[in-house]
C-alpha cells in the first residue's frame, strides 16, 4: 500500500468517527490542535486503524500521537503493516 | 488499635474503619498485578507514606501535589498526606512524554495556586517535579519527591488527629488555564458527601466497584476510591488510557471481578457500546452504572440499556446524576433499582421562555433525562437573575445548600463571593425542578469544555486580539456542541473590511497556539453586525444562537 493510499484511509476513518472536521482532515493536519479531535477521539481513531490495518499500535506510540499529523500516523501505521 | 467512632468525621476515620473492617477487600490494580492491596496495606504504607513526610518537616497546613502514574503511588500518596494533615490535590499527569510544554503550562498554573510544599512524583514521571515547580516559580520553595523516597526517608508515624472541619482536600477543578480553582473541601464536607453517595448507591459489602476515571477528578476521587474505602468493598481501577485503549479488556475484567458499580461521564458508556463488544459476555453482577459531569444523553441510555441488557445489565442500572466539585461530588440521583426517567419537552418554550411543557402536537421536542432527587443533607433551589426561587417546570441558575457544600476557593475570595451567596452554591448549571426531581438543560456561565478541559471566552478572544489584522474589542468566542462533542467558534470583525485574507488561518494558528485549542469555525463579520447588548457589549450568547441556526454570516 502506497502511503497516500494509507492517508486516505485514515481520513476516511476520521470523517467516520466525526464527519463535522471533514473539510478539515489533511495529510500535515494535527490531529488535536488542528483537526478538533479530542484525546478520547484519537484513541478511538487508533483503535479504528488496528482493526483496519489488522495491526497492533504499542500504547507508547499511542501517547506520541496525542498531536501528531495524519501524515505521522500513517507513517506509523506503514512501519507496523510492512514491519 | 483504637476504635474508630461510631460515624466517622474524618479521612482518617474512614480509613481506620475500613482496615479494621476489611477482611481480605481492597484495591486491585489491573494495570499491575490483579493482587489485591488491602485496606488495611493501604492505610499502613499510608501511614510510611505520613511518617516520610513527617520526617521531611510536613508539617499540618502544607499542601502536597500529588503527581503520579502508577495508581499505587498515587492511592498511598493521597491518604499519606490526609494521615500527615497535609492537603492533598492530585493532579494530571502528561499523556505525551516528549511534548511538554502545554501540559507544564496547564499544570503549572495550578500548582502556582496551590503553592505546594511537596510535589510527590513517581518513577514513570519523575521529569516532570522540577519543571512543574520552576514554571510554578516555586523553585527554593518547595521540594519534589518520589513517592518511594518519602517511604525511604519514614522514621516512626506520629498520628495526627484532624478536627472535622479542618480542610481535608484542595480539589482542582478542571478550570480555565488562566484561572484554576482550587475547591476546598473540609473532613466534615467530603466524609457527608461519600456518607451521602454510599447511601443513594445502596452500597453493600458484596458489592465491587469498577474505576476508570482519574483520580484528579471528583468522581474519580470522591466517587470510586473514597467510595469504596467508607464501605471497605473491592475497587477495581485501570486508568483512563488503558479503558480507553482496551475496551474489550476492560469488560473482561468486570466479568472476572463481578464489578457490580461503575461511574463515568456519556463518553465512557459510549465508548463501552461501540467498541466493547459486550454480546457473548456474563456482566449480571453489574447493578448500578452512575452516569454524570455533564447532561446526561438520553438516546445513549436506551442504546446501553438494550444491548448491555441482553448480557446481564438490569433495566434500573443507569443512575443519572448531578454534582459537581464544590459540594465533593453528588448533588442529586435516580434512587438505586429505580429506572431512569426522561421526559419530552415543547423545544421552542424551554429555549424561547425558559419553560417546560409538555409539547404541543408535532412541535419540536426534547428529551431531557431526570438527574433524580437531592441526596441526604442537600437541597437544590432553582433560582432566577435576582436570586429569586422560581416555580417548578422554570428554568433558572441551580444553587445548593446543605452539608456537603465546600469552604471556599483556596485563595481566591473574588470567586468564593461570587459562588457562595447566603449559604447557597451558585452553580452555573441552568436546569428545571419537577416534583423535587432535577432536570439539568445547560450552563449559565459561557464557559467551553474540549477534551475534559474548562476554558473561557475571555481567553480565547484575548489570544485573537493579539492579532493586528482583527479589530481590537470585536471579537466574539463561544463553544457550540451537537450534542456528542463541543466545538470552539469565533466571530471577529476585520480592522479593514477588504483586508480579510489570511484571518481564517491566523485565528486558528494563534488559538491553538495559546491554548492548545483546536477552532472549529472562524466567521468574519463586520464590527457593527456582531451581537451586542444595549449597552454595546459583545453578546456571546446570542452569537451562539444566531451561529446554531445558520444565522451568522
Amino acid at each position: 500500500m502506497s502511503s497516500s493510499e494509507t492517508v486516505e484511509t485514515i481520513s476516511r476513518l476520521i470523517v467516520e468517527l466525526k464527519p463535522e472536521v471533514a473539510e478539515k482532515v489533511k495529510g500535515e493536519a494535527r490531529l488535536q490542535s488542528e483537526i478538533g479531535l479530542t484525546s478520547v477521539e484519537i484513541i478511538d481513531l487508533v483503535i479504528a486503524a488496528e482493526d483496519e490495518f489488522e495491526i497492533e499500535i504499542p500504547d507508547d506510540d499511542t501517547g506520541e500521537l496525542m498531536d501528531a499529523t495524519v501524515m505521522d500516523l500513517a507513517r506509523k501505521v506503514e512501519t507496523l503493516v510492512h514491519g | 488499635m483504637s476504635s474508630a467512632p461510631e460515624i466517622p468525621l474524618t479521612l482518617p476515620d474512614i480509613l481506620a474503619r475500613a482496615s479494621e473492617t476489611c477482611g481480605n477487600r481492597g484495591l486491585i490494580f489491573v494495570d499491575e498485578d490483579e493482587r489485591r492491596f488491602t485496606w488495611t496495606e493501604i492505610e499502613a504504607q499510608a501511614q510510611r507514606v505520613a511518617a516520610g513526610f513527617q520526617n521531611l518537616d510536613g508539617k499540618p497546613g502544607d499542601r502536597v501535589a500529588i503527581v503520579c502514574q502508577g495508581l499505587r503511588p498515587l492511592v498511598t500518596s493521597f491518604f499519606g498526606a490526609v494521615l500527615a494533615g497535609l492537603y492533598p490535590s492530585i493532579l494530571p499527569t502528561p499523556i505525551n512524554r516528549r511534548r511538554l510544554q502545554g501540559y507544564l503550562a496547564h499544570i503549572g498554573s495550578i500548582v502556582r495556586v496551590a503553592e505546594p510544599r511537596f510535589v510527590v512524583v513517581d518513577e514513570d514521571v519523575e521529569l516532570v517535579g522540577e519543571p512543574l515547580m520552576k514554571e510554578a516559580g516555586l523553585e527554593g520553595t518547595a521540594c519534589a519527591v518520589r513517592h518511594d523516597e518519602l517511604i525511604a526517608a519514614s522514621g516512626r508515624f506520629d498520628p495526627y488527629k484532624p478536627d472535622p472541619d479542618e480542610i481535608a482536600v484542595i480539589q482542582f477543578t478542571s478550570g480555565s488555564t488562566s484561572s484554576p480553582r482550587g475547591v476546598v473541601l473540609p473532613h466534615r464536607c467530603i466524609v457527608a458527601n461519600v456518607q451521602a453517595i454510599v447511601e443513594r448507591l445502596e452500597v453493600a459489602p458484596g458489592d465491587v466497584g469498577g474505576g476508570w476515571l482519574p483520580m484528579y477528578h471528583d468522581m474519580g476521587l470522591i466517587g470510586n476510591l473514597l467510595g469504596a474505602t467508607a464501605r471497605s468493598i473491592d475497587l477495581v481501577l485501570t486508568t483512563p488510557f488503558n479503558f480507553l485503549r482496551r475496551p474489550r479488556r476492560w469488560l473482561d475484567v468486570m466479568e472476572r471481578h463481578n464489578v457490580s458499580i461503575t461511574a463515568g461521564p456519556n463518553v465512557s458508556y459510549r465508548h463501552l457500546l461501540e467498541r466493547g463488544e459486550p454480546l457473548g459476555r456474563d456482566l449480571g453482577s453489574w447493578r448500578v452504572a452512575i452516569i454524570g459531569a455533564e447532561p446526561v444523553d438520553a438516546e445513549l441510555l436506551a442504546a446501553f440499556t438494550e444491548t448491555f441488557g441482553r448480557v446481564g445489565f438490569p433495566r434500573s442500572g443507569f443512575m443519572p446524576a448531578y454534582g459537581l466539585a464544590e459540594v465533593g461530588l453528588m448533588v442529586t440521583g435516580v434512587r438505586a433499582q429505580e429506572e431512569y426517567q426522561t421526559v419530552d419537552v415543547d423545544r421552542e418554550a424551554l429555549e424561547g421562555e425558559g419553560i417546560a411543557r409538555p409539547p404541543s402536537d408535532g412541535s419540536n421536542r426534547v428529551r431531557i433525562v431526570s438527574c433524580g432527587v437531592p441526596v441526604r443533607e442537600t437541597s437544590v433551589r432553582i433560582v432566577d437573575e435576582h436570586g429569586e426561587q422560581v416555580a417548578d417546570g422554570r428554568i433558572g441558575e441551580i444553587s445548593i445548600a446543605g452539608s456537603s457544600v465546600m469552604r471556599e476557593y483556596f485563595n481566591d475570595s473574588q470567586a468564593t463571593a461570587e459562588t457562595l451567596r447566603d449559604g447557597w452554591l451558585m452553580t452555573g448549571d441552568l436546569g428545571y425542578t419537577q416534583d423535587e426531581q432535577l432536570f439539568v438543560t445547560g450552563r449559565k456561565k459561557e464557559l467551553i469544555i474540549f477534551d475534559g478541559r474548562n476554558y473561557y471566552p475571555q481567553d480565547i478572544e484575548r489570544a485573537v486580539h493579539g492579532l493586528e489584522l482583527v479589530r481590537p474589542g470585536s471579537v466574539v468566542a463561544f463553544g457550540t456542541s451537537n450534542g456528542r462533542s463541543e466545538g470552539v467558534v469565533v466571530v471577529a470583525a476585520p480592522r479593514n473590511p477588504q483586508h480579510t485574507e489570511g484571518i481564517d488561518e491566523r485565528v486558528r494558528a494563534v488559538v491553538s497556539e495559546t491554548l492548545n485549542l483546536p477552532v472549529l469555525d472562524v466567521i468574519l463579520l463586520e464590527s457593527g453586525r456582531i451581537p451586542r447588548t444595549t449597552s454595546g457589549k459583545l453578546c456571546r450568547g446570542r452569537c451562539r444562537d444566531l451561529y446554531e441556526e445558520g444565522k451568522l454570516a
